[in-house]
């Protein structure tokens, strides 16, 4: 019965991870700068989840529980995280780098940009432009308060709106 | 600072990081400049993480999730507190053990007081010694402040031996 149980929940927990580790490890990546803290990170994330994870709960829940966990030890180590995160072929002018982002049509400019925020900033912009939360769910991961979330996003996005108008990133380019 | 806001922000958000975009969205951020800048940015935000997916991707494999699996299940045999709860039986049983010898001695020593004393009087050294005290005091020529140092340093000189003793045998047995 128990040996039953815990096929279950590996079996769970091996289709929760296909679905949420790259997204998650791309977050920590991008913003703790160095690979082998955000791999220490990656690790423990899963490990603390594991510990307390409640497999009857909704996914979405299950989600954002894992990138609380994430967010929690990303300001744990906030010390140890460099200043300009994962492009390090980019600064030594790494031409497939360099091919990736005119492939991709991202700004270097718009990309310094976002590597120069405070981890905490880049961690806000994060959860909330490519994960979706609400400023009250990321206010749970970070630990502030909703209405402090609502005014860091609001800065955050008027400074990177700008910079991508700047670059003549509209919304017609979007669509 | 008056902060300008739109009650479809977090809906344009999360319907993007969904990867859905209906056209009334579209229509509305149009219109609105709040929700243009949040569609910029989500955009923009969104193609930054399919290059840092393809970037971390290509330079190294995510670990397997039976390894994770296996890591959090060894860490859980080893759980500080499990095993702290399995040794608790142990400690008590310890601490009862040295609570009978303690008063198995005490009771030893009540019951069997006049064999011990005579034993004790029969060594040569220790009968010379309680004459000597005995002498001392009688003639005033050893003060009680003295005899209490004697008697502390022959004490302190038997549990140094009884320590010597002890750790003799931990050392053979181990």
């Amino acid at each position: 019965m128990s040996s039953e149980s815990d096929q279950m929940q590996r079996d769970l927990f091996q289709q929760f991870y296909v679905r949420v580790a790259p997204v998650l490890r791309g977050y920590i990546c991008r913003v703790c700068g160095d690979r082998a803290l955000a791999d220490d990170i990656f690790q423990e994330s899963f490990l603390k989840f594991l510990r307390t994870v409640r497999w009857n709960t909704p996914e979405r829940q299950q989600k954002a529980f894992i990138f609380k966990i994430a967010a929690r030890l990303i300001i744990d180590n906030i010390r140890r995280i460099k200043p300009d995160p994962l492009d390090a072929a980019r600064r030594t002018e790494d031409p497939e780098s360099a091919a990736i982002s005119r492939h991709k049509s991202l700004d270097p400019d718009v990309k310094s940009l976002f590597d120069a925020l405070h981890p905490r900033d880049r961690s806000l912009l994060w959860l909330a432009y490519v994960e979706g939360y609400s400023h009250e769910e990321i206010a749970a991961m970070i630990g502030l308060n909703a209405k402090s979330i609502k005014v860091l996003l609001f800065r955050l996005r008027q400074s990177f709106a700008a910079s991508l108008r700047g670059k003549g990133y509209g919304l017609e380019e979007q669509s | 600072m008056k902060i300008a806001t739109c009650p479809w922000e977090d809906r344009i958000r999360q319907s993007l990081a969904e990867g859905r975009c209906d056209p009334a969205v579209r229509d509305h951020a149009a219109r609105c400049p709040v929700c243009r800048d949040v569609l910029a940015v989500s955009d923009w935000m969104l193609r930054f993480r399919d290059l840092t997916l393809n970037k971390i991707g290509d330079d190294k494999s995510l670990p397997a999730p039976g390894e994770l699996w296996n890591l959090f299940r060894t860490g859980r045999a080893i759980d500080l507190v499990t095993v702290k709860r399995a040794l608790k039986p142990i400690y008590l049983y310890r601490k009862i053990a040295w609570f009978v010898a303690a008063a198995g001695s005490a009771a030893l020593v009540l019951l069997e007081f006049e064999k011990i004393k005579s034993l004790l009087a029969s060594l040569p050294g220790l009968s010379a010694l309680a004459a000597m005290l005995r002498k001392g005091s009688e003639t005033g020529s050893v003060s009680p402040a003295q005899q209490a140092v004697l008697l502390a340093a022959l004490g302190l000189a038997g549990i140094l031996f009884l320590v010597l003793v002890t750790s003799f045998k931990r050392t053979d047995t181990g």
